[in-house]
């Protein structure tokens, strides 16, 4: 049994080369308690340059590339700490190789991006993924912020991903129409997306003007990808079960050929959430070439098709009775099975091609041309002239009494009854597709020329199909000892398509392509419930787009400069950058509300920008820094907010772009024993535009509410400590202590989609010092750190949560809102106070042990490992944790009863377990 | 070690087989759809069960009573709202529930079976039967989450056939059953008129009357789909459910098509539209009179110049009389006329009727609304005799004459007031003035004199009306 799986092995394993070396460098790798690491691979990313250290933590490193600016070091595999789901590796971020020897050799906590879509419910609707570490040297507030408070999803300073600037291979990987980040281009290829570059904050990256959040640059080219086969298996009950992942990394051939592949599969019958399965496949292949030592052309190719069924946060009503906090009312039983209605697709393949040439000792040029294209679909039940078949719908619950709370008396026995079911019966609080089914059968109906079941439910996707391209270079050179220069230029362009497409006819004949918002006043003039004038009355059948159909092209380019200075005791920096965004809506459909407004291209929108960074630091010696950083920039409005409703026609806000502010500053400790940081930031963000999207229960329809002269500030403090306690014990205590809230009262323009009307112009919402709801505002985490010289390590940390504020309403902070309601009164206070969710905590513990396995795999002449991880997140099993909460965008005006809607609320995790089975062949 | 190993071969060889055969599965069966009834048993039938009410309060059925009928009526139109009407073979009941758009699972001629334990049910005091929550004194809905516990669906597609009654008999119906009443029409004021206000929502009162004059209230709700819809202006059937309201009847449709009305008016006229749809004359207008009543096509509009005069108050206060080049016309507004004497006037027909009225021709129920002032204008009376007055009445209908030479008899006491007579070489005609007018007490003059009117038709006879004593000269 274990020679014929031996077999298997050794066929995958031939494919090893060795490779010439020529030039040296020689330095020493030690713990921070000055012990020698043995063993330990160091490497020059962007080169074909690798080695180990011996048993002194002596090291040379030969045929150097002349412009390596950082060095790559990973710890014998045998120490390896891998705290499950995240990534191996430290880069050392100095320039003088001698300074190598202070660090020690470690690892990084950088998250795996998770795309489980929980909880996406709302106006900010921001991706629900956890933002990468803003840093590259590994630090306790990074491991902090990136693992342990991820639970809650906290953001580094409160921002959103258009804050931070992501590279893959050199290309941008931010949307250019939403400005998020392209995490899920890569989902599950862990092993290959290791090598990262990060700044945060307004540090100076040598690839990218960055943003108020910094950059993150992924190196995932050939020759960067570890010499090694590695195979894993992992078991968790997170949004996935189960995981395996192969990748196989060829090293630098002497003919300066290196390629790589990685493939992994994540799969679950059914996730944490009842009703979310997932099933994701990620493919991954570079080849990059060598030509001479100073040429390099890398080609990567990467994947990640996922189906997943989706959560959906719901009211705290049913969850409580429900006794289930992770109630997911998107999924039914149909025959007996569970369906979820909403299942989201992904796939967008990446094409990267990257080229580097080292030019001369002081100078390189980097350029990368990108491609990506693919779609995202998300399904969900249409319907029309039916009931509303979501079983959470508030007029389903026990507290909505249908007869205006009239006789509360009688009431009670009815929505005690109401509650028991829900409680009771599983049919009674879960999508019902039977009867959807049922329903459609029912209905036949002559529609034009067509006779046959009309369908009054119907599956439906969201279809986003992306075309981007992008062009990106960049130009190091070092003028003399104390100037560093770069220059870039940087083209990108998107075309996004949206459209509705029909999947399912749930055993129905067709369905009609019109809205059923649209009140008909005179039903013989039908034009205005036209979808799409150009094709009236359209029967649709499965494959059909229907609904909406629209382009959103956006292009932008960018060209910037930086500057950086070097001296004894203090550094400098100064960068500029200006750029143009120009943006435009081409409309497929002509919808029957907006019919000169909707078919055909809108205006082209161009705005010019422009930013400015510049900072000092002050080394008082090699142990203490002092440094002070600030940015003032401006930002174009994104797509999706210049337009007030791009579903229905060419509309734009009048709006600018953006300005805004960034000051950062503090002090950063750094000895053997005690390492440390404390940082001030202050960003401060002026005019911003925001429009979001929602149906409005007093008008029966969507409403758009586009907001102009938004101001938000970001202001707060980091601090960490890290003291080492001897005997392998390390104790560590991170604060993330901030206040993100609105400055301003915003205008806004408020449009709805049946009819063109406009509900108000400039209507005045009252937000000033009210909290953004952007995970929690305070967090910390105190750990202790265990580790053996026995090859295995425990870790553990208790963390704590606070400043998770439900999400504002515009719509309950208008001045109608308030209206007859006395200034003051508990009623006031009531409309306008912002809910705070309950503090959190959780304590997380994970652990490793390594094995070098060597003698079992002798026949092949390499190191061989076996290494198992665990990690357990949210021990306790605290499920109170709220992560996001949204005031409810419905207000009922009338009579102001808060209660009519109720806020939706979506839940932590509980206790959620990761086990990681590898072996690895270097 | 070792042991550790082969676990881990282990686990990787299931992995391996585990990913490239276990595969997420998210097809779907479509459910079988059986249209059957439920195993339910039927305790009693719909008459039975009203029996249990004792009167306009609503009293608990509190032991476990089915029973079962067919929608007769849904919210498809919407105008039915959170209302579902199901009968059986004895009476109709009224199911009042939280939901909209319940007719996706329970439309017309699906047979509902209701587990009446724990429901309300009450006479509204009118005969209506209504099943429910209790809401203080009266029926309320069911909540939507508990529908389905009392309401339980059975075979669909079950035809329902209306009950043939007439106005006179509906009364000897039981309430809320569907009824069709034949050779039936809109009454003349409601042809041609929108069922209900869609622009504002608002409900509205039309009726429906037989040959004999016998009306019924046909009620819609501004929600209703067919809100904007204009009544038809010819005879035929009319489908609906049968209330009872305020001491009246009261019909309420289910959706458009429940009114069949192409036929002939009692009395002729086939109360088709008329109009181009775009600005005619009036001469057009008269022209295109097909007889009975007709209704305007949208859009249609005729512009003239006021002839009458509402501040003298000789004409009644809802009408003017309107003229366009040689033409006239009556024109009735819904509401007393606020146009003067030489206005220039636009009026968009659209909906509106054109019948007789004591066989002059006239436009009905006009709203201010429709009306656009252009100017002013000036007619010149067209001179004629009496003879030709007299035997030319279709074409002077409604217009200025003037008849030189004159002298007028005959009134009361030597006033204007009442029937006066005109004498010319050629013949007579009749002068009248309203008693109410504002010059009706003045004494005319004795002499020989030059009068201008317009010519009204009183029943088939020309009369000259005149705006004030300056028409006399």
């Amino acid at each position: 049994m274990k020679l014929k799986l031996l077999t298997v092995y050794l066929i995958l394993i031939i494919p090893f080369f060795s490779f010439g070396q020529q030039y040296i460098i020689k330095g020493t790798i030690t713990d921070d308690k000055g012990v020698p690491v043995p063993n330990a691979r160091v490497s020059a990313p962007g080169s074909d340059v690798s080695t180990t250290t011996n048993e002194t933590g002596e090291f040379i490193l030969k045929n150097l590339p002349s412009a390596v600016t950082n060095l790559e070091i990973q710890p014998e595999p045998k120490h390896e700490e891998k705290v499950p789901e995240t990534a191996t590796e430290i880069i050392v971020d100095t320039p003088k190789t001698e300074e190598i020897v202070n660090y020690r050799a470690d690892t990084e906590n950088i998250p795996t991006i998770s795309s489980d879509d929980e909880g996406s419910e709302g106006h900010s609707s921001t991706s629900e993924n956890v933002a990468s570490v803003l840093s590259s040297s590994r630090d306790a507030f990074n491991n902090a912020a990136a693992y342990n408070f991820s639970i809650a999803r906290f953001r580094v300073r409160g921002y959103d991903d258009e804050n931070l600037v992501m590279l893959m291979n050199g290309v941008p990987m931010n949307d250019l129409t939403t400005g998020r980040g392209l995490y899920n281009l890569w989902s599950g290829l862990n092993d290959v997306v290791r090598s990262r570059e990060i700044t945060s904050g307004l540090a100076p990256a040598y690839y990218s003007f960055g943003d108020v959040g910094g950059t993150a640059s992924i190196d995932s080219r050939a020759s960067h990808q570890r010499k090694q086969l590695q195979t894993s298996f992992s078991f968790a009950n997170r949004t996935y079960d189960n995981r395996f992942m192969i990748t196989y990394g060829s090293g630098l051939s002497k003919s300066g050929w290196a390629y790589a592949i990685s493939y992994s599969r994540r799969w679950a019958q059914e996730g944490y959430v009842k009703g979310t399965f997932y099933d994701g496949h990620s493919y991954f292949a570079s080849v990059e070439k060598f030509i001479g030592s100073d040429h390099s052309l890398a080609l990567t190719f990467m994947g990640a098709p996922t189906e997943n069924g989706r959560g959906k946060s719901s009211y705290q009503e049913m969850y409580d009775l429900t006794g289930d906090h992770y109630y997911n009312p998107n999924w039914g039983y149909q025959n007996g099975k569970v369906r979820n209605s909403s299942v989201g697709k992904n796939h967008q393949p990446l094409l990267t091609f990257t080229y580097q040439w080292n030019i001369n000792p002081k100078s390189s040029l980097h350029a990368a041309i990108g491609y990506s294209f693919g779609y995202y679909r998300v399904s969900s039940i249409d319907w029309f002239n039916a009931l509303n078949p979501q079983p959470d719908y508030y007029r389903n619950l026990p507290s909505f009494d249908p007869n205006y709370g009239e006789d509360t008396e009688a009431f009670i026995p009815y929505a005690e009854e109401l509650a028991n079911l829900i409680r009771n019966n599983t049919d009674s609080r879960q999508l019902n597709w039977d009867g959807m089914y049922e329903a459609n059968a029912l209905h036949d109906t002559v529609y034009g020329n067509v006779q046959g079941k009309l369908a009054k439910y119907v599956l439906q996707e969201y279809v986003t199909k992306y075309n981007r391209y992008s062009f990106n270079a960049y130009y190091n050179t070092v003028l003399n000892d104390h100037t560093k220069l770069t220059f870039g230029y940087l083209y990108q362009k998107q075309e996004s398509e949206y459209y509705k497409e029909l999947t399912d006819l749930l055993g129905a004949d067709f369905y009609v392509n019109l809205n059923q918002f649209v009140d008909v006043e005179n039903p013989t003039e039908n034009s205005l419930q036209q979808n799409d004038l150009n094709n009236p009355n359209r029967v649709l059948r499965v494959g059909d787009i229907y609904g909406y159909h629209y382009f959103a092209n956006v292009s932008k380019y960018s060209l910037w400069g930086q500057a950086l200075f070097n001296f004894d005791h203090f550094d400098y920096m100064l960068a500029l950058n200006v750029s143009s965004t120009t943006m435009y809506r081409d409309g497929k459909t002509k919808n029957g509300i907006f019919p000169n407004d909707s078919y055909g291209k809108s205006g082209e929108y161009t705005f010019p920008d422009a930013g400015i960074k510049g900072g000092a630091t002050y080394k008082l010696n090699g142990r203490n820094y002092f440094f002070a950083n600030a940015a003032f920039e401006t930002r174009a409005p994104y797509f999706d907010n210049l337009f007030l409703s791009p579903k229905s026609n060419n509309r734009v806000a009048n709006a600018d772009d953006e300005f805004i502010t960034s000051l950062e500053g503090g002090y950063h400790l750094k000895t053997p024993k005690v390492k440390g940081r404390l940082v001030g930031f202050f960003t401060q963000y002026t005019d911003e535009t925001e429009t979001i999207h929602f149906y409005n229960e007093s008008f029966h329809t969507f409403t758009n509410y586009t907001l102009t002269g938004l101001n938000k500030r970001h202001e707060g403090i980091e601090a960490a400590l890290e003291v080492n306690v001897g005997h392998g014990f390390t104790a560590s205590g991170v604060v993330s202590a901030g206040q993100y809230f609105y400055t301003s009262r915003p205008n806004a323009r408020i449009t709805q989609d049946s009819k063109d009307t406009l509900l108000a112009a400039n209507e005045i919402i009252y937000l000033k010092n009210v909290r953004l709801s952007n995970g929690p505002q305070q967090a910390y985490s105190l750990g202790l750190n265990y580790r053996s010289p026995r090859f295995w390590f425990l870790y553990m940390n208790v963390n704590m949560f606070d400043g998770i504020y439900y999400d504002a309403s515009f719509t309950r902070r208008q001045v109608q809102s308030l209206d007859l309601v006395e200034t003051g009164s508990s009623k006031w206070n009531e409309i306008l106070q912002q809910k705070k969710s309950f503090n959190g905590y959780s304590l997380d513990v994970s652990g490793g042990w390594s094995w070098k396995i060597d003698k079992q795999f002798s026949s092949l002449k390499r190191p061989a490992y076996f290494l198992i991880n665990i990690g357990i997140n949210n021990v306790t099993d605290n499920q109170d944790i709220v992560t996001r909460a949204a005031e409810p965008l419905r207000f009922s005006f009338a009579d102001k009863n808060l209660d009519k809607f109720a806020p939706r609320v979506t839940y932590a995790y509980g206790r959620t377990y990761f086990i990681n089975l590898s072996l690895r062949f270097n | 070690m070792k042991k550790y190993i082969k676990v881990y071969f282990l686990v990787f060889t299931v992995a391996l087989i585990s990913v490239f055969s276990s595969c997420v599965k998210n097809e779907f069966d479509a459910p079988a759809t059986a249209n059957v009834d439920p195993d339910l048993t039927i305790s009693k039938t719909i008459v039975q069960l009203q029996a249990l009410a004792t009167g306009t309060t609503p009293v608990l059925i509190s032991t476990n009573q089915i029973i079962a009928g067919v929608v007769i009526a849904d919210d498809l139109s919407g105008n039915f709202y959170k209302e579902m009407i199901i009968q059986d073979s004895t009476a109709a009941i009224s199911i009042r529930l939280d939901q909209t758009n319940f007719n996706s699972l329970y439309p017309i001629g699906r047979r509902v079976y209701i587990k009446c334990q724990g429901l309300y049910i009450a006479n509204d005091g009118s005969g209506n039967f209504q099943l429910g929550i209790k809401d203080l004194s009266s029926i309320g809905r069911i909540p939507s989450g508990l529908v389905a516990k009392y309401l339980v669906p059975g075979k669909w597609g079950i035809p329902v056939t209306p009950k043939v009654v007439t106005i006179s008999a509906l009364a000897n119906e039981p309430r809320q059953t569907l009824i069709r009443l034949n050779d039936v029409q809109f009454r003349s004021a409601d042809t041609g008129m929108t069922y209900a206000n869609a622009a504002t929502q608002q409900s509205l009162h039309r009726y429906v009357e037989d040959c004999n004059q016998v009306q019924v209230d046909l009620y819609s709700s501004g929600y209703s789909n067919f809100a904007g819809l204009s009544t038809p202006g010819g005879k035929g059937s009319i489908v609906a459910v049968y209330k009872q309201f305020g001491g009246a009847p009261e019909l309420l449709i289910r959706n458009a098509e429940d009114v069949n009305m192409a036929g002939s008016r009692c009395g002729g006229g086939t109360g088709v539209s008329v109009g181009t749809g775009g600005l005619m004359t009036i001469a057009d207008v008269r022209n295109v009179y097909p007889g009975g009543s007709a209704v305007f096509v949208g859009g249609t509009k005729i512009r003239g110049v006021v002839i009458s005069d509402k501040t003298t108050a000789n004409i009644t206060g809802n009408n003017m009389i309107l003229q366009d080049g040689n033409a006239g016309i009556t024109v009735r507004f819904s509401a007393p006329n606020i146009f003067n004497l030489n206005d220039s006037l636009e009026i968009d027909l659209s909906g509106d009727s054109l019948q007789t009225f004591q066989q002059a021709l006239q436009v009905n129920y006009v709203s201010s609304s429709a009306v656009t002032v252009l100017g002013t204008g000036m007619v010149t009376p067209n001179v004629q005799t009496t003879a030709y007055i007299s035997s030319n009445l279709s074409l002077v209908e409604s217009t200025l004459m003037k008849i030189n030479g004159v002298t007028l008899s005959g009134g009361t006491s030597g006033t204007y007031s009442g029937t006066a007579t005109i004498t010319d070489g050629t013949g007579t005609l009749i002068l009248f003035t309203r008693s109410g007018a504002t010059f009706s007490g003045t004494i005319y003059p004795t002499g020989t004199v030059n009068i201008t009117g317009f010519v009204s038709n009183f029943n088939g006879t020309p009369e000259l009306i005149i705006r004030g004593t300056g028409d006399v000269q």
